[in-house]
């Protein structure tokens, strides 16, 4: 920056107008956009300079001149017409001065700093008082985002050269299938200027049809597109793009049937809600990416009432229009990544972390600790703030949501709960119509709540249970499993149901078995209450519900413990070394063997393979008659699911057969 | 929508694709723990001092049901926050 530049005058000054320069009249007008001090004196001026090097490159607007003698802290009131992304720019500090712009300005000065993500609120300079003659701080502002390209055109969908193959970094953001369809439509047509494989586009695209449009992949479709990127004649195109309508516009009618007929309660599902809520969120994304860039799909006027600035409502073609500008932004992210979509990888923990991913991690670790730092104040704020009644509820709630993250083993499900509450947001916020129609009536609020009762419920029950024990002398491994029995139906409670509504077939994923069981057993029976009263009768099965390791303490002394059998609810020592959380690569075969082996059956080892393998059929096929295996198929096991081998009398089963 | 699109939708707006499955599910995990505490904290504060401990009470009792009620009924607008609180924490998790 040259001297020139940006200079910033002890004077009081009149508002000013910023001018692009290339066009004479005013784009954005910066009122009273002086200094003033803690005091309330105004010190600065705007004086009627233009960068000429903005004119000549950036196209930005006024600039100030600090005076010799500045205050040593003095705010910018900034205007909410202004633009959000505007720098403070500071140059050439003398070594004896030392500052901040919002924290950022180190000692020396010269450096840029990008306040895109401040939103129109005051810029406050913080100095030492200790600038000498030569210091310039200015406020940069960018060019026009008020323009409306007269020798331009926006196209709907962009048409971009194909790049080199790179892989997706994320952030690529659908709200609908309408959207998803256009999206696809868009990347056809840029990056496919003639198609190939004509049948793995077909297989794809039969596929889709076949499981209906709500089980289209976006992933898997344009994987498929990746592969088929040349060569195809402009017939098979068109058909391609007929097809992509086709599927278009049943997704589009399938979204309206769902915002016409949803019945919910949450306001969230109510069409009037969603759409606003869809915009506004994608037309923040659109307003920070194009204010001051000339493809502004849209004008000044739209992008302030996307913000609620001036806000005079939007019409339908307003909305269609960000809608496919978000497209095209995320499209244009592609195009800018150089991706390809043949390189998407489904499975990156296999590859070794890239340089830029190192990158990422560091910085995803750091937000991490931000957040929880957050929480954390909140935390401390908000009890300071509550009555002892208050604090004492907080304490319950949080003993609740602690026994759901730390009384289970189980990733799966621990992932299948977090995966639910972080998804709330976004599904609020971009979720397609039908994933929030299908969240009808689910309370988050209330099972986070009643996962604090769960627990609470459930140690005063495990309390009395266990003192009934011990008087009883049940052994320690039965007083475990049924402890962590109470932690399995918690979290099924929990995050099960809540989440088995939105991922409708989840049954079906590996990841997902564990859980999967639970739903079915909850959704069983009427009420929380009425389960827990099932199972402290003993009318639940042990193996029924998803469960891991166990780590409840026992208030029972292991001296006290003896073997007797008396109890109705648990008439069977159980061997927790009999019940096995499938692994990948596991069957009911190895796992049933490895247990016989175990157990030193007498006798088993001296039968010929054949024999011993129709003794274990026979165990298995009893072991699946009582509906012991998900799956109902003893040669279907999923890694994840709960296989008990308690349910076998090894012994009688070998006897039987040696006596025959 | 099924579950394998969706965890890859949530992990493209959480822009973390291409990190490992292990650092992915430690995010997820962590931002959910936020978002229990601080609706935990959302939950006491919508509360009077005797709801909470009417809520404290049930809660220790063991009637969960009775508590749930009481909750959604004077309290409806507790779902939206809930959902409102898992947009915060994903949002200054993106920065």
């Amino acid at each position: 920056m040259s001297p020139n530049n940006n200079l910033f005058n002890g004077e009081v000054t009149q508002p000013i107008p910023i001018f692009n320069p290339e066009k004479t009249q005013p784009i954005l007008t910066m009122e009273n956009l002086n200094g003033s001090t803690p005091e309330g004196n105004s010190f600065g001026e705007w004086t009627d300079q233009t960068d000429e090097r903005f004119k000549a490159g950036i196209k930005a607007g006024k600039i100030g001149r600090l005076s010799a003698t500045p205050p040593k802290d003095f705010t910018l009131p900034v205007n909410n017409n202004r633009t959000p992304t505007a720098q403070v720019v500071t140059e050439k500090l003398p070594s004896q001065a030392s500052g901040t712009v919002r924290n950022t300005l180190e000692e020396g000065g010269g450096k840029e700093e990008n306040l895109s993500a401040a939103l129109p609120e005051d810029i406050v300079v913080h100095t030492n008082g200790k600038y000498g003659p030569t210091t310039k701080v200015a406020l940069k502002v960018p060019p026009a985002i008020d323009h409306q390209p007269s020798n331009q055109t926006t196209p709907e969908i962009p048409t971009i050269t194909p790049k080199s193959p790179k892989r997706v970094s994320g952030g690529v953001l659908y709200a609908t299938k309408n959207r998803l369809l256009r999206v696809i439509k868009g990347v056809v047509d840029f990056t496919f200027p003639g198609l190939e494989s004509k049948g793995e586009l077909q297989l794809s695209l039969s596929r889709a049809q076949e499981k209906g449009v709500t089980e289209l992949k976006y992933r898997d479709l344009l994987s498929t597109l990746a592969t088929i990127k040349s060569k195809n004649s402009e017939e098979e195109y068109d058909g391609f793009l007929k097809t992509i309508e086709s599927l278009h516009k049943k997704a589009k009618d399938n979204t309206e049937t769902v915002l016409t007929q949803s019945s919910s309660p949450s306001p969230l599902l109510q069409p009037n809600n969603i759409i606003p809520t869809l915009v506004k969120e994608a037309g923040k994304k659109l307003y920070l990416t194009y204010s001051g860039k000339k493809d502004s799909p849209l004008s000044k006027t739209q992008l302030d009432a996307l913000l609620g600035i001036n806000s005079t409502g939007l019409t339908r073609k307003q909305i269609d229009d960000l809608v496919d500008a978000a497209i095209k932004k995320d499209l244009e992210k592609l195009r800018d990544n150089k991706v390809s979509i043949l390189t998407i990888d489904k499975k990156p923990l296999e590859q070794p972390l890239s340089e830029n991913s190192q990158e990422q991690l560091i910085t995803w670790k750091e937000r991490l600790g931000k957040v929880t730092a957050t929480t954390k104040n909140k935390l401390e704020t908000t009890l300071e703030k509550l009555g002892p009644a208050g604090k004492k509820l907080v304490s319950l709630l949080t003993q609740g949501s602690e026994y759901l993250n730390t009384q289970t083993n189980s990733k799966a499900v621990k992932l299948f709960a977090a995966v639910g509450l972080v998804s709330a947001g976004a599904l609020a916020a971009y979720a397609t119509p039908v994933v929030l129609a299908s969240m009808a009536g689910v309370g988050f609020g209330l099972r986070i709540v009643s996962a604090a009762g769960v627990y609470t419920f459930a140690r005063k029950q495990l309390d009395k249970k266990y003192e009934q024990w011990g008087r009883e002398g049940k052994n320690k491994s039965a007083l475990s499993k049924a402890g962590y029995e109470a932690g399995a139906i918690g979290f099924a409670l929990c995050g099960g149901e809540i989440l088995g509504r939105v991922f409708e077939g989840i049954a079906s994923m590996p990841i997902t078995q564990e859980v999967g069981t639970s739903i079915k057993n909850v959704a069983n029976v009427a009420s929380i209450t009425e389960y827990w009263t099932n199972f402290w009768n003993g009318e639940v099965s042990s193996s029924n519900t998803a469960s891991t390791q166990p780590e409840v303490p026992t208030p029972v002394e292991a001296a006290t413990i003896t073997t007797t059998e008396s109890a109705a609810a648990l008439t069977t020592p159980l061997n927790p070394e009999l019940q096995h959380v499938v692994k990948k690569g596991d069957n009911l075969w190895s796992l049933l063997r490895k247990d016989i082996a175990n157990m030193q059956l007498e006798g088993f080892s001296d039968l010929s393979s054949g024999k011993q393998e129709r003794i274990m059929r026979a165990m298995l096929d009893e072991l699946n008659a009582h509906g012991n295996i998900p799956s109902g198929q003893i040669d279907k096991i999923y890694p994840g699911e709960v296989i008990d081998y308690n349910k076998i009398d090894f012994k009688n089963y070998l006897d039987k057969y040696l006596k025959n | 929508m099924n579950y394998t699109t969706f965890i890859e939708g949530l992990e493209d707006m959480l822009q973390i694709s291409v990190l490992p499955d292990a650092e992915k599910e430690e995010i997820i995990t962590t931002l959910s723990q936020n978002i229990l505490t601080r609706t935990n904290l959302a939950i006491a504060s919508i509360l009077s001092e005797e709801e909470a401990k009417e809520m404290n009470e049930l809660l220790e009792g063991g009637k969960l049901e009775e508590a749930m009620n009481l909750l959604s009924d004077k309290h409806p607008e507790l779902d939206d926050t809930v959902v409102a609180i898992s947009k915060e924490v994903v949002d200054e998790f993106l920065g």
